[in-house]
């Protein structure tokens, strides 16, 4: 009796709760005319619509879609802006991908669900929403992607150990300084999305990781009682202090969010500025909001604010939030005329600039982004360098390079500043048909060719680790040295106060001062010393414990060969080798190779401590492993493999010879950038028609240089007017033609001064005729 | 839109208008306008129309601009003819305004013209004094709206070189150059009417 009151009392609250949502009555929510926000003490409701007690043991997080639904219609808000993206048909402006970024392969793939030029969807390079949430969570804003459709989840995914990542609502809307971008990231990477919005937004802490739970785990299975220090449920402690006695939370709610909130994922920064040097875009320096210019209703549809954005999107009252909406009172979508001077825009007079530069150059072409140079600015930006994370690691990345501004003609044919970005990935080319691999892919094939880091550095951490050494031990590779960093990876000095060497020599540095990890000594003397003994032994079976190491670890000095066999130092004379320094070896069968391969070297010392992850031996013996066809055990003859950087793509001809040509994949994709909008007196131009017409133009004629993670002497070089589309030639001219212009000028005020002259005597002398004044001539 | 359209309603409406009247002057009634018309465009490129304009060429040039000072004829005659054939090109022919090579050229034929036109008039100005409107002063008239027209039409792209005017300034400036331009065309027109096609009955 009891069970079945029970079911009837689940059934019952379904229906109930179905009805709610049904009758939701937001979608229309008229404004009542008040400029103040209602204050949000409001009960907290988990994913499956149940009010959450605070105190209660293991209560759940909260969930956006349903804590505010009753006020805001979730499904309305879910076809906005930031959370549609890859439901959307609408194109609109092309904006920032998303970077795929891979180090190791040298891989840079711009990826957006938008059908963006130059822009992979993640669907085509086998991306499913799981493995796109993994790796870009940290910046998305939930719902959408990362919120899929139970039929639209893959079984290699673990959406049901993780839960969904619903919308962020106080990620943009909670405007407390304990909203914690970093944390959203920690939970996201600790694959704890449903717990991510709650512990970010500081209602409670969240511990445990769901990226540590078995797959068949499911939110009904609660904590696991046996497991306390490995694979912990996560779980929320709320702050109590945030509830009232009815349960009901204070959500600190900022309709209007605050710069940060949109700065968390929209950051850009010029590469390596010291901060104190950095000036906000002037909107924010006179004290504007991001959203008094990008609006949106409840449909989140944020206007974006660019010219001909109204033809993208006809529903929306859009042009009145352009530059020259606001500036101009240019209302270009809408009858009738506008008011300039919108939230006090000044009016520009644009003295002395023909007016058609406004027919053909967008406003922020002169007002917006740095100034044009010799060369293009390198600029970070949030989504793609993985900014504002902060943590004990370093969380922002150098990579990919991202340089701005190249002018390109947008849909109004006018001239609009880039960001630019060069792809760099491997890819497989099938009749004409060019598609990326995933690293993954490109990773087992290679073996230890992209190991190579890795592997110095495991010596180096074995040596840490298996040694109680005096100081941490370091590699001395072509006069630099090389020493582990917080990450695994290697750091790289130059070595000081001595002659660069050779030979590859393992020391120690102690104090800043370098010491050989095995001291001088004289391996044919009658009696040697028992410290030198056992520092080789434990180095030998320190070595020894490498996984898949090359051989056995032997010490060879002068005519002597160390070896640890059956636990003991074993001493073994060659007479016919002769080695300077004691050098630290593998020994397989009869063949001894150093520690440090000559490859190894190569490689590390043009990598480590550059940005450059690949050089172009790796990448050929890459292509060359890719191409290696199992059945006839030989490199196949047509390779349909590349990889793709620095604006060039390199392949293995029909002779198999590395090589680099030009393609159409490695072409830099481009978005238009809209700030950091500069003072007026800072605008291009304000000097003159110098600024851009003149020989040397940079404006024009700036050197854009292919970038990618491929060290390499093939680059490809463009003009910033090819960009534009403009001849060379005529541009040149053109800007000649400014270095006579003030001769010009001086032409044309003579030829004025001497023909109105003229004209005003004789106009005095008709008019002296007609008054009689001047007789008249017979 | 609205400029090319009394551009070209001007233009042609002038000349139909100034061979109409000749035809009128000059040709029995039997023959029809427009065929006359018609043989008489076609003459122009005929050897005898080469002859022609050499004729006038030495009678009416060599006659009013002594010595060298027909180059001053000649270099405003040249730079007028580029500059109101790529200017109204350009303005009926194209949305997008004057660019490229004939841009550079179509500024540095103004040079020119500026030039040109003041020493043409420090030379000439004296013979075109207006002593009285009438019917014999028409050909005067007509000069002196081309030099009128001519100075507004330096005045306005000297200004528009200059950092002085705001941007909805440069644009009436703008059409203040291409009315100028219009009216300095019809003027010439006339003027070569009147001063050097052959008087009839």
């Amino acid at each position: 009796m009891k069970r079945k009151k029970l079911i009837f009392l689940i059934v019952i609250s379904l229906f109930a709760g179905r009805g709610f949502e049904a009758s939701s009555p937001q979608a229309n929510q008229a404004w009542d005319g008040s400029q103040i926000s209602p204050v949000h003490q409001i009960p907290l409701k988990d994913e499956f619509d149940q009010d959450i007690i605070p105190a209660e043991p293991y209560p759940l997080p909260f969930s956006s879609r349903y804590t505010c639904a009753p006020c805001h219609d979730y499904k309305v808000i879910q076809h906005g802006l930031h959370f549609d993206a890859n439901q959307s048909k609408s194109t609109g402006r092309v904006g920032e991908p998303w970077v795929w970024v891979d180090e190791k392969t040298g891989t840079l793939l711009p990826l957006s669900y938008k059908n963006w030029k130059g822009m992979w969807n993640p669907k085509e390079v086998g991306l499913t929403a799981w493995d796109f949430s993994l790796l870009f969570g940290r910046h998305l804003t939930g719902g959408g992607v990362a919120e899929p459709a139970d039929e639209d989840i893959t079984p290699d995914s673990r959406w049901n150990v993780s839960g969904k990542i619903e919308i962020n609502c106080l990620g943009c809307h909670n405007p407390s300084n304990v909203q914690n971008h970093s944390e959203w990231v920690k939970q996201i990477l600790r694959q704890n999305f449903r717990w991510a919005a709650t512990a970010a937004s500081g209602l409670g802490e969240v511990k445990g990781m769901a990226s540590r739970l078995p797959g068949t785990w499911d939110v009904f299975d609660g904590p696991n009682p046996d497991d306390t220090e490995w694979a912990v449920v996560p779980s929320v402690r709320y702050n109590q202090n945030l509830f009232d006695s009815r349960h009901r939370a204070f959500l600190d709610i900022s309709h209007k969010p605050d710069d940060s909130r949109c700065l968390a994922c929209h950051s850009v920064a010029p590469f390596d500025m010291k901060k104190f040097n950095f000036d906000e875009d002037v909107h924010s320096a006179a004290g504007l909001k991001c959203v008094s210019c990008h609006r949106n209703d409840i449909h989140h549809a944020m206007i974006r604010g660019y010219e001909g954005e109204a033809n993208d999107y006809p529903e929306q009252p859009i042009e009145d939030f352009t530059c020259s909406g606001c500036h101009l009172g240019n209302k270009l979508a809408r009858e009738g005329e506008g008011l300039p001077g919108r939230l006090g825009a000044p009016y520009p007079q644009h003295k002395g600039i023909p007016a058609v530069h406004f027919d053909r150059l967008s406003c922020t072409v002169c007002h917006a982004g740095p100034l044009p140079g010799k060369e293009l600015t390198r600029v970070r930006t949030s989504r793609a360098n993985r900014l504002g994370i902060y943590g004990i690691a370093k969380w922002a990345t150098d990579l990919p390079v991202i340089l701005e501004p190249v002018y390109i003609r947008d849909k109004n044919k006018k001239l609009t500043p880039h960001r630019l970005l060069w792809p760099a990935f491997w890819a497989e080319i099938e009749g004409g048909k060019i598609s990326p691999l995933r690293p993954e892919r490109v990773l087992a094939a290679a073996g230890e060719i992209l190991n190579v880091e890795e592997n110095v550095a495991g010596i180096l951490k074995t040596l840490v680790t298996s040694l109680e050494l005096d100081g941490s031990p370091v590699i001395i590779l072509s006069g630099k040295v090389y020493e582990l960093n917080a990450d695994g990876g290697l750091d790289v000095s130059p070595l000081a106060g001595e002659a660069a060497v050779e030979e590859v020599v393992w020391a120690i540095k102690k104090d800043g001062k370098i010491v050989p990890l095995i001291p001088q000594f004289d391996p044919n003397a009658v009696k040697q010393s028992s410290d030198i003994e056992a520092l080789i032994q434990k180095i030998l079976e320190a070595l020894a414990t490498i996984p898949d190491a090359s051989g056995k670890p032997v010490l060879v000095y002068k005519n002597v060969i160390y070896q640890v066999t059956n636990g003991y130092l074993e001493k073994t004379e060659k007479p016919n080798q002769t080695v300077s320094k004691p050098q630290l070896c593998w020994l397989n069968g009869d063949k001894i190779q150093p520690l440090v391969s000559e490859f190894e070297r190569r490689t590390v010392s043009v990598t480590v401590g550059s940005e450059k992850t690949l050089t172009e031996e790796q990448v050929e013996l890459v292509l060359e492993v890719l191409a290696f066809d199992n059945k006839s055990q030989k490199i196949q003859q047509t390779t349909n493999f590349a990889y793709i950087s620095s604006g060039k793509m390199f392949r293995l001809n029909e002779k198999g010879k590395f090589e680099s040509r030009d393609h159409e994949a490695a072409e830099p994709v481009v978005w238009p950038l809209a700030h950091r909008v500069r003072p007026a007196r800072q605008s291009l131009g304000v000097n003159g028609c110098g600024d851009c017409h003149k020989l040397n133009s940079h404006f024009f004629f700036t050197k854009v240089r292919g970038t990618g993670p491929l060290q390499t002497e093939s680059i490809k070089v463009r003009s910033g007017n090819s960009f534009m589309k403009l001849d060379k030639p005529y541009q040149l001219l053109f800007g000649l033609s400014f270095a006579v212009r003030p001769f010009f000028k001086v032409v044309l005020f003579v030829s004025t001064v001497v023909a109105g002259s003229i004209l005003f005597i004789v106009f005095l002398i008709v008019l002296g005729r007609l008054s009689g004044l001047i007789e008249r001539r017979r | 839109m609205f400029f090319s359209l009394i551009a070209i309603v001007s233009l042609i409406g002038l000349i139909l208008g100034l061979t109409f009247l000749r035809f009128r002057a000059e040709i029995a009634k039997k023959e029809k306008y427009f065929s006359w018309l018609g043989r008489g465009f076609a003459r122009i490129f005929k050897p005898s129309g080469l002859k022609q304009l050499r004729a006038l060429y030495e009678n009416w040039v060599l006659l009013y601009y002594l010595g060298w000072t027909k180059w001053v004829f000649f270099c405003l005659v040249v730079s007028f003819c580029y500059l109101a054939a790529s200017g109204f090109a350009f303005a009926l022919l194209s949305s997008r305004g004057m660019y490229g090579v004939f841009l550079l050229l179509h500024v540095s034929a103004g040079g020119l013209f500026a030039l040109s036109l003041s020493a043409a008039l420090v030379l000439r100005a004296k013979d075109y004094v207006l002593e009285n409107i009438s019917k014999s002063d028409v050909q005067k008239i007509f000069f002196w709206i081309f030099v009128i027209s001519g100075l507004l039409l330096i005045l306005t792209a000297l200004s528009s070189m200059l950092s002085l005017f705001t941007l909805s300034t440069q644009v009436v400036l703008s059409e203040v150059h291409r009315s100028s331009a219009l009216f300095a065309l019809l003027s010439a027109v006339v003027f070569i009417d009147i001063a050097v096609v052959p008087r009839g009955k």
